[in-house]
């Protein structure tokens, strides 16, 4: 969409120059040809149908130069009327293209975003939605399409562990808590310090432990190594950050991550796999 | 709006005012898109009380939102608001390009009605 508008951007200032151009031109005060006055009229509505909305509400252009630029087109469009003077035309046209490209053109270039980069995550992390074996995953992917990026990667989470608590259950309830206590029994070590242990027996009951419990135990259980424990740990992070309002920025650079993190570290890693329990 | 019996709290869970910006925090859902660009036309009619203490509206500011939040429908809109159901809620017609208007007083009973159902949904 960035570039999108950028090429609508140029194509509205070549016109209103164009315009400009073609009414400095004309003999006498008064424009009455069909053409200055049509492309007048056709600048106004390319700006109402095709600009300001994408401009005011996704690029949050700040609102006094929607207003003021707003302002212009309707002046326009009032003046694109037969026989109104050049100097209307004239001041309009200069009001519009005045610091035309710090106005409207740089914000949209210094947006983080373009679409081209967009998140969409099937095409960033091919086959993703092969893996929508659960809700989870098929709602994350629905809301990263239309841009919640933190509703996403809430849901995203959601998707991650569920595999995880599916996985778990595949091995037996029985393996998982053998190697909490394993883990819970280490006296030097990465896990010297951990004292938890877990007796679950249901899987309503593992679904009480807590997720940073559960990436712990699944690296106990050699599912993951402990570099992709450390980076679920971040993966966590980020979904809490959604979760929890709070100055930290969550973005579609983060989307990107977080997925191809979990879609690399979970949903596609072989020893997490359903079948192959 | 205190003449419409909304109260500050209901208003409290329909927007927020920050940074001299307001933002919706409960948004129209109808199932029509003339009845979506009618109450977002209330909407901004109250955004515009809060940051310019007049409920008016600009017809281009409602296509602008209506376009962001799927309620546009180009070939009806300037035509929505000259029905009757909608066109008695302002004091004139709005019209495409034309200038803000404000609301009448059945406007701001709509407005009234508009905020207590959305302060009411779930």
């Amino acid at each position: 969409m960035k570039q999108e508008i950028l090429e609508k951007l140029a194509k509205l200032q070549a016109d209103l120059k164009d315009l400009r151009q073609q009414v400095t031109k004309l003999a006498g005060d008064r424009v009455s040809k069909a053409a200055p006055r049509q492309l007048a009229d056709a600048i106004a509505t390319r700006w109402v149908e095709d600009l300001r909305s994408p401009l005011e509400h996704k690029f949050q252009i700040p609102a006094k130069t929607i207003e003021e630029i707003s302002a212009g087109m309707k002046r326009l469009h009032i003046v694109s009327r037969p026989n109104n003077r050049k100097k209307s035309y004239l001041d309009a046209t200069k009001q519009l293209l005045h610091k035309f490209d710090d106005r409207l053109v740089l914000p949209i270039k210094q947006a983080a975003f373009d679409d081209a980069e967009d998140p969409d995550l099937q095409s960033v992390i091919p086959g993703l939605g092969d893996d929508a074996e659960s809700e989870y995953l098929r709602e994350a992917i629905d809301a990263a399409n239309a841009g919640f990026v933190r509703a996403a990667i809430v849901l995203g989470w959601c998707a991650a562990i569920d595999r995880i608590q599916r996985k778990v259950l595949a091995l037996g309830l029985g393996t998982f808590n053998k190697a909490s206590q394993a883990l819970k029994a280490q006296t030097s070590g990465k896990f010297k310090r951990w004292n938890k242990e877990f007796s679950v027996s249901t899987m309503s009951e593992l679904q009480t432990v807590f997720d940073t419990d559960l990436i712990v135990v699944m690296e106990g259980m050699e599912l993951i190594d402990g570099n992709q424990a450390a980076r679920l740990e971040v993966c966590f992070q980020y979904r809490n950050h959604s979760a929890h309002p709070g100055e930290a920025p969550i973005g579609k650079p983060h989307l990107v991550a977080f997925f191809s993190d979990i879609a690399q570290i979970i949903l596609r890693n072989p020893k997490l796999d359903l079948a192959s329990s | 709006m205190q003449k419409t019996t909304v109260t500050e709290e209901q208003l409290r869970t329909v927007l927020t005012f920050e940074d001299d910006e307001v933002h919706f925090l409960k948004e129209p859902t109808p199932g029509k898109i003339a009845k979506g660009q009618t109450q977002w036309a209330l909407l901004l009619a109250l955004k515009s009380a809060i940051t310019s203490n007049t409920f008016s509206v600009d017809p281009e500011a409602v296509r602008s939102i209506c376009q962001e939040k799927g309620f546009y429908d180009k070939a009806n809109f300037a035509k929505n608001f000259k029905q009757e159901a909608t066109a008695k809620l302002f004091k004139k017609p709005l019209e495409p390009q034309g200038e803000p208007q404000a609301l009448s007083s059945d406007g701001l009973t709509a407005l009234g009605q508009l905020v207590k159902t959305l302060a009411g949904a779930s």
